[in-house]
């Protein structure tokens, strides 16, 4: 990682046995969004749903480097940042299918699962709307001496919106506590993130960090361990009064924008290719080739992770539909 | 502030989908530069290579906040790295140094290299405002200031001498000013002058022949832009992945065509330079909309939900509705906003708004909000004639109806509501898909509590058809106004109000209003349902009356 100094650094690494937690914690994302497509198509989820397959890795890395007393706000495509900060499966689905037994009590559904008590601040489906969020999130931090930090995640799409502009230059001058990671996922919709983004030749989103006099990194998003590292060492100098750091982690999503977008926009071929770099699959590898895992615990993972998911969802779907009388009381606070 | 930025990139634009050779520039202080609409107009700039210069007039004071306490780099000019583009930082009170460092900006411009950063570092000789104290300066900052005065190093670094042409120049000041204070105050009468451009005759509408031909609002919505298009070339379309998210190139299978589809297939036959996709950068492609408005183009924004558009008030609110009345009528902003609007599709709390009556309330812009696709037709196509900036509300429960669809090109004027079902006990009031819910009210009532209602299809919020309200509540006695948004300053208080002024001695019930509930729109469906007017309480409601 490169500081505004130029300083390069190492974080503490994870031992085998968070990093299996990892691998579960990655395989249960896929497993709830392939869920989440197949209710879906029966019927139980209202709307529409943005699913995050392919980019477990950004979330479970970065979410990896934090306490949990450390605030993230995410975005409408946030399902892989609830469930990696611990949101539970039942409130998880039962918040998609809009009913009483949500985390949000069936209010905000797919694009706004927000777990309070696990320092979730908000997932807003206005594109950019979190970063400012975060960037006050961490700047309360900062002033009340409290040893956490804001974590704001967003995606290429956002980085053309004024609200990162102006939250990257209020957070540097601030010197708020926070940590900017922006999920490059090739496409903002349906667009390829360099028709809408104008950068230096070859430039990345991160070195718009320069403009604001702050420290960058770009990671390879498929890989939570150099997420991980990056994010810890960017909470590290964040606690350390050295200010923010933008990092791009660059991922990818296997499915479309949203549910009725197929991503026929996308070359022929694109989607295998990064398929190859699984991050499921390349942590997977990684503990078995360590040592950490035999192959038959990683097809037990897969089971009983599945066991799970299916009790989940079904419990989910048990739970009563929210009540007008308990809507009104979530307008204004007493 | 920062808000002339846009307005600047979407001359360019106009200069460049024109071909005038023209050159766009901005200028701007250093406050500005750390505004969000900064970011997203040079960015926009930069990946559509326009003629435009942003010079940055950094005096090193954002009014009575130093530049190191707003600004996180030193360099106003580094930030233009973010977007691959060139950026300076000259001497601003050396008038050769900006000279010549404008002169080539502008060349490359011309020859189509795109825009510069131009950071020109001056002093600010007096105060944010006239008469401030500057208490937040010091003394010896501010005589320091007063030694960079550019005409004195001008002077200096020419040899010329100036006298003679400074005491010139002095009396032609005081002349001036003179002339000035002897002239007339404006009447106040004529206050309301320059709001909005009225064409002479009410409207010129061309009434399209009954047809048997059907086809859905999408259609209708589509075949309208198609229309505008081929009719004029000033007209260009632009938003978010409105040619199909498949970038500049030739459009891959399966584009969209926009989220709701209602663009597709335009790319195809007017290209990129027309049908333009956009960043996500709501505040900056608004006002380059704008921008492009005043300077020759007819753009239609697709702003695809209502609910984005907070993120662009400024453009709209400050900018293009107030454009012509503080220019004194000098410049028409003619532009559409399309955008959809309404809930019912489980998108949740911000995905889902109706936004009536912010948009109807703004003096300046017309808001049009139709019912059906013959209407959505006949007055998008008004609306792109029109000269002044119109927000065009598509519900989304709408698109997929179906209803008549004349073929080709036809006007509906603005401003003129239709009464959709002719009635005696009960004047229904609605607009959008408030209108089939209407219908089916009224045929209930009818079928079964023998009740006559009548129903007003509103079409055009704003300007608002008071008379065809007034004559129908005059003759019903009863007034019930369906609106989507939430009650409170709503369209259906503003029409109780005019109601109650207008046809006060002719009700025989009090004016009803069927509105959402009081709330954000909420995501479970039991919650939504009750959240919004239905036929049921429509009907109730008039039972009640």
């Amino acid at each position: 990682m490169v500081g505004a100094e130029g300083r390069v650094a190492s974080a503490i690494a994870p031992g085998p046995d968070v990093l299996v937690s990892w691998l579960e914690k990655m395989i249960e994302i896929r497993l709830a969004e392939d869920k989440v497509m197949e209710i879906y198509m029966q019927g139980l989820v209202p709307g529409t749903v943005h699913l995050c397959q392919g980019m477990e890795g950004t979330s479970v890395g970065a979410c990896g480097a934090l306490t949990p007393d450390d605030w993230v706000v995410c975005t409408y495509r946030g399902h892989h940042h609830a469930l990696s900060r611990g949101v539970d499966l039942v409130g998880f689905f039962a918040e998609i299918m809009g009913r009483e037994n949500g985390v949000c009590g069936g209010m905000g559904g797919s694009s706004h699962i927000v777990d309070r008590s696990l320092g979730m601040l908000g997932s807003p489906a206005i594109i950019g709307a979190g970063i400012p969020v975060a960037t006050g999130a961490g700047l309360s931090a900062k002033l009340r001496g409290e040893q956490r930090v804001a974590v704001g995640f967003f995606g290429d799409g956002a980085c053309n919106i004024g609200t990162f502009h102006e939250a990257l230059n209020m957070a540097q001058l601030w010197r708020s506590q926070v940590v900017f990671v922006v999920e490059n996922n090739q496409y903002g919709e349906y667009t390829p993130y360099r028709d809408s983004t104008a950068l230096a030749d070859g430039g990345n989103i991160a070195d718009r960090a320069g403009a604001y006099g702050m420290a960058s990194a770009v990671v390879d998003g498929q890989d939570a361990r150099a997420v991980y590292e990056a994010v810890s060492l960017a909470r590290a100098r964040a606690l350390a009064g050295e200010g923010p750091t933008l990092i791009e982690a660059q991922t990818y999503r296997y499915r479309g924008h949203s549910r009725t977008d197929p991503g026929a926009y996308r070359p022929p071929g694109e989607l295998d290719a990064w398929k190859q770099r699984d991050p499921i699959g390349i942590l997977g590898d990684f503990l078995i080739t360590e040592g950490a895992l035999a192959a038959s615990g990683l097809e037990t993972m897969w089971e009983r992770t599945q066991v799970a998911v299916d009790e989940a969802a079904d419990v989910a779907a048990e739970g009563g539909w929210p009540t007008i009388q308990q809507a009104e009381g979530f307008v204004y606070a007493e | 502030m920062g808000g002339g930025i846009s307005l600047a990139v979407g001359a360019a634009l106009a200069s460049a989908t024109l071909g005038d050779g023209r050159v766009a520039v901005s200028f701007f202080g250093d406050g500005a530069a750390n505004q969000g609409i900064f970011h997203e107009s040079l960015n926009l700039a930069a990946i559509w290579g326009l003629p435009v210069i942003f010079v940055c007039e950094n005096n090193g004071w954002a009014e009575s906040t130093p530049v190191s306490y707003s600004t996180s780099v030193e360099d106003i000019s580094q930030r233009a790295l973010s977007y691959g583009m060139p950026g300076v930082t000259v001497d601003g009170s050396d008038y050769l140094a900006v000279h010549q460092a404008a002169a080539t900006a502008v060349e490359r411009a011309r020859q189509g290299g795109g825009p510069t950063l131009i950071e020109a570092k001056v002093v600010r000789m007096r105060g944010h405002y006239v008469g401030d104290p500057e208490q937040y300066r010091s003394r010896e900052e501010r005589r320091s200031a007063r030694g960079e005065d550019p005409v004195t190093r001008f002077q200096e670094a020419s040899g010329v001498d100036l006298t003679a042409f400074t005491a010139e120049t002095s009396m032609e000041l005081d002349k001036a000013v003179e002339m000035a204070r002897a002239a007339a105050w404006p009447d106040p009468l004529e206050v309301g002058r320059y709001v909005v451009d009225e064409p002479a005759a009410k409207h010129s509408a061309t009434m399209p022949a009954p047809t048997e031909r059907a086809g859905t609002f999408r259609q209708a919505v589509h075949e309208a832009l198609a229309e505008a298009m081929r009719a004029n070339t000033s007209v260009i379309v632009m938003g978010e992945d409105i040619s199909g998210g498949s970038g500049l190139g030739p459009p891959l299978e399966g584009a969209m065509g926009g989220t709701f589809g209602v663009t597709k297939g335009l790319l195809e036959e007017f290209g990129p330079e027309r049908v333009r996709d956009t960043p996500i950068s709501e505040a900056g492609f608004t006002g380059a909309a704008v921008g492009a408005a005043v300077a020759g183009l007819r753009p239609v924004v697709d702003l695809m939900w209502s609910s984005f558009t907070p993120y662009c008030f400024d453009q709209i609110f400050n900018q293009a509705a107030k454009m012509r009345y503080m220019f004194g009528g000098q410049t028409d902003v003619p532009l559409v906003l399309r955008m959809a609007a309404g809930a019912g599709l489980r998108a949740g709390g911000q995905h889902s708004d109706t936004l009536y009556s912010i948009f109807a309330s703004i003096p300046g812009i017309k808001v049009v909000a139709p019912s059906n696709p013959s209407d959505a037709k006949g007055l998008l196509l008004s609306a792109v004639a029109d000269n002044n900036p119109v927000v065009f509300l598509e519900h989304m429960s709408l698109y997929r109806t179906s209803g008549p669809l004349p073929e080709g090109s036809y006007e509906l004027p603005l401003g003129s509501a239709s009464v959709v079902r002719e009635g005696s006990d009960v004047s229904l009031i609605a607009v959008s898909a408030g209108v089939p819910m209407a219908l089916e009210a009224a045929d209930r009532l009818s079928d079964e509590f023998e009740t006559s209602a009548e129903v007003i299809d509103l079409r055009t919020l704003s300007p608002l058809d008071v008379e065809t309200i007034n004559a129908s509540v005059a003759r019903t006695g009863r007034a019930l106004v369906i609106d989507e948004s939430p009650p409170r300053c709503s369209l259906a208080s503003e029409i109780a109000a005019l109601l109650a002024e207008s046809c006060f001695g002719r009700l025989r019930a009090p004016i009803a209003r069927v509105c959402s509930a009081d709330t954000p729109v909420p995501f479970s469906p039991p919650l939504e349902d009750a959240f919004l007017p239905s036929v049921e309480r429509i009907v109730h409601a008039v039972r009640r009356m």
